[in-house]
């Protein structure tokens, strides 16, 4: 009797050949793994010992005869007429007529002929069907850490975006540039045309018809988190509404908290916009919404370099409420504002999540100091902060602005 | 005081899909576009996906009202794919970003709305295999995290593709899947009315939202569709 390889080796077999092993726990000195049989296998594979022989296929390890799927011609559920050339074409790989038969003989297919061959498949194996069943067993027989990695031949024609493609990145670039933020909605609200027959929620029963209704209140909850009232929140969107049974749109939307006058202005001009959409005032600001097929591509493809971000250190944002603080402080004339941010900044401690932002500055005619103004936001990601943390943090940097010579106002 | 002119931010899906746009279109493939609300036959039935069959329950799938209508919102932009091998305009290279949905809880990996990639190549048999599959998407998974990424080709079931394999990429000491991909179904070449013995083809795809997460350390897919600047701000 041969014994079995180390439980480790077996369910890597199973894993790269067979099937995905979800668990392995130990019970009772022994290992348990939890398989996740295929749905093409449920029929043969749905049993303890369905494992046992897929463990024997793949790893080439006898199995005793009562357990093995045999066929005869007579037997046989199917005969599959294929070639080894057939095999070798889908897979990517030389096999020999030899290799084919090998393989399909480790899960009980009988392979014969020369040149053309003939598969007869066992009752057991309800999946084989045509030659790329075939393909698919000596494939992972073979083992896909073996099939080498080849190139697809070289392109004969430079291939062409879908236009809506083109034009919404050219968009996206002009919105960027612009300083707006792209954001993705919902596709699902509470009241639409086209509605869904198990909604996840009753106010997700519909799909949308417009990118306004959920971009207006967007818009609101980023002015509540703005660290100043005055701050700019522009925001804009690209996505898809169903205004009716069988019509499918493509929109843009674009909110701000600031006239959009302009940047609309300049759109209509970069984009051959025949009719001015209509500006709404809406509540903390001003929306827009525009057919994508209003506007007209530009030649040449859009440059999103500048915006695709290598370098991301991602910090989750806290549900947890912050805590604002401002500090005030007079600097010889000259003195870089942003060398005094770059110092608060490195002494305010980890739980600083926004600022130092400048939001004064001035110098007093006649006087060789200058007078700035920062705000800082402390946030924990696992509790709500209390003052008298932060004051602590304030005194440490306010003691090492006084240790700099500058003076707290 | 803050600058005048501060660049705005791309959604980072928006970021992930370009990048993977412009690695694929280097390799050839043009990206295509089609519509959310789908047809049974485009997500189904077309890509060797008949009622009944179990693949059907695996995705939980919104249908629109009335279900007797046969509309329903996609799974997968594999419909997209059909859509375009059902042009019969051959050899075909076509990628699929878009949104897809599934009627599944939401929580901290699960969302009802999420962007998938979804490509396909077709050619004549001899210049196109599962060789031509593992090299398409090495380059893809190289180029987005490293020439160093270790990948693993895993046999698997989809029932549009055979052979099926689903491809784990390394991260840590963590396997974790990707895509699943594989050589199109002759079914579905005979549901586009292309004859299986003269093309053959790759076809795979993923979620974008999870290769997202992997790649930013984000640890729910929801932020995505939140709207909020504190998120997308840092990308």
């Amino acid at each position: 009797m041969t014994s079995l390889p180390g439980v480790g080796a077996v369910a890597e077999a199973l894993i790269n050949h067979a099937f995905e092993v979800e668990e392995m726990v130990e019970k009772d000195g022994d290992m348990e793994m939890d398989i996740k049989i295929l749905p093409d296998r449920a029929s043969d594979a749905k049993s303890v010992l369905g494992v046992a022989r897929e463990v024997s296929a793949v790893m080439n390890l006898p199995l005793k005869d009562e357990y093995k799927f045999t066929t005869t011609k007579e037997s046989a559920r199917t005969t599959i007429e294929f070639s080894a050339k057939v095999i070798s074409d889908l897979v990517g790989v030389e096999f020999s007529v030899e290799d084919i038969k090998s393989y399909l003989s480790r899960v009980g297919v009988l392979v014969e002929g020369e040149e053309t061959l003939t598969a007869h498949i066992p009752a057991e194996r309800q999946d084989l069907n045509i030659k790329e069943d075939l393909a698919d067993e000596v494939a992972r027989l073979y083992g896909y850490a073996n099939v080498p990695a080849r190139a697809l031949l070289a392109p004969v024609v430079a291939p062409v975006d879908h236009p809506d493609f083109i034009l919404s990145n050219q968009i996206r670039e002009f919105f960027a540039r612009g300083g707006f933020t792209e954001v993705y909605g919902y596709s699902f609200t509470a009241k639409g045309v086209v509605e869904i027959e198990k909604p996840l929620a009753s106010d997700k029963a519909y799909l949308r018809t417009n990118l306004t209704d959920w971009m207006s209140a967007t818009l609101v909850s980023n002015i509540k988190h703005s660290l100043f009232p005055k701050d700019e929140v522009k925001l804009f969107e690209i996505g898809n509404v169903f205004v009716s049974e069988d019509e499918e749109q493509k929109r843009i939307c674009v909110a701000a908290n600031i006239s959009l006058q302009s940047v609309i202005n300049e759109l209509k001009q970069e984009f051959n916009i025949t009719e001015l959409p209509e500006i709404k005032k809406i509540e903390g600001g001003e929306v827009v919404e525009l057919l994508l097929s209003s506007l007209k591509a530009k030649d040449g493809a859009a440059d999103l370099s500048p915006f695709i971000k290598s370098d991301v250190n991602y910090k989750p944002v806290s549900v947890y409420p912050r805590i604002v603080r401002d500090i005030a402080l007079f600097v010889p004339a000259g003195t870089a504002s942003s060398e005094v941010g770059e110092m608060i900044k490195q002494n305010a401690g980890p739980l600083l999540a926004e600022g130092p932002i400048l939001f004064d500055e001035f110098t007093k005619p006649g006087e060789d100091r200058t007078s700035l103004a920062y705000r800082l936001a402390f946030q924990a990601s696992d509790r709500t902060l209390e003052d008298a943390e932060v004051n602590t943090l304030m005194e440490k940097v306010y003691k090492v602005v006084k240790e700099r010579g500058w003076e707290v106002r | 005081m803050e600058e005048t002119k501060q660049l705005g931010h791309l959604h980072p899906l928006t970021q992930m899909m370009s990048e993977m746009s412009d690695i694929f279109r280097e390799m050839g493939f043009r990206v295509a576009d089609g519509p959310e609300k789908e047809s049974e036959w485009n997500n189904f039935d077309a890509l060797n996906i008949p009622a009944n069959h179990p693949a059907r329950a695996m995705q939980d799938t919104f249908w629109v009202k009335p279900h007797t209508a046969g509309q329903l919102l996609r799974t997968h932009t594999t419909s997209v794919s059909l859509r375009e091998l059902a042009k019969k305009q051959l050899p075909l290279r076509v990628v699929s970003p878009g949104r897809v949905f599934r009627n599944e809880a939401t929580d901290a990996t699960h969302e009802a709305q999420f962007y998938q990639f979804d490509g396909l190549a077709i050619d004549r048999p001899g210049v196109i295999s599962m060789a031509h599959l593992k090299g398409v998407l090495s380059t893809l998974y190289k180029r987005l995290f490293g020439e160093n990424i270790e990948m693993r080709f895993r046999a698997s079931f989809f029932p549009f593709v055979e052979p099926g394999v689903e491809v784990d990429i390394k991260w840590g000491d963590r396997w974790l899947e990707v895509v699943g991909a594989g050589l199109l179904h002759p079914n579905v070449f005979k549901a586009a009315g292309i004859d299986p013995n003269e093309w053959q083809g790759l076809a795979f795809g993923g979620g974008v939202d999870r290769l997202a997460m992997i790649k930013y350390g984000i640890e729910d897919v929801r932020h995505f569709y939140q709207g909020d600047t504190r998120f997308l701000k840092q990308f």
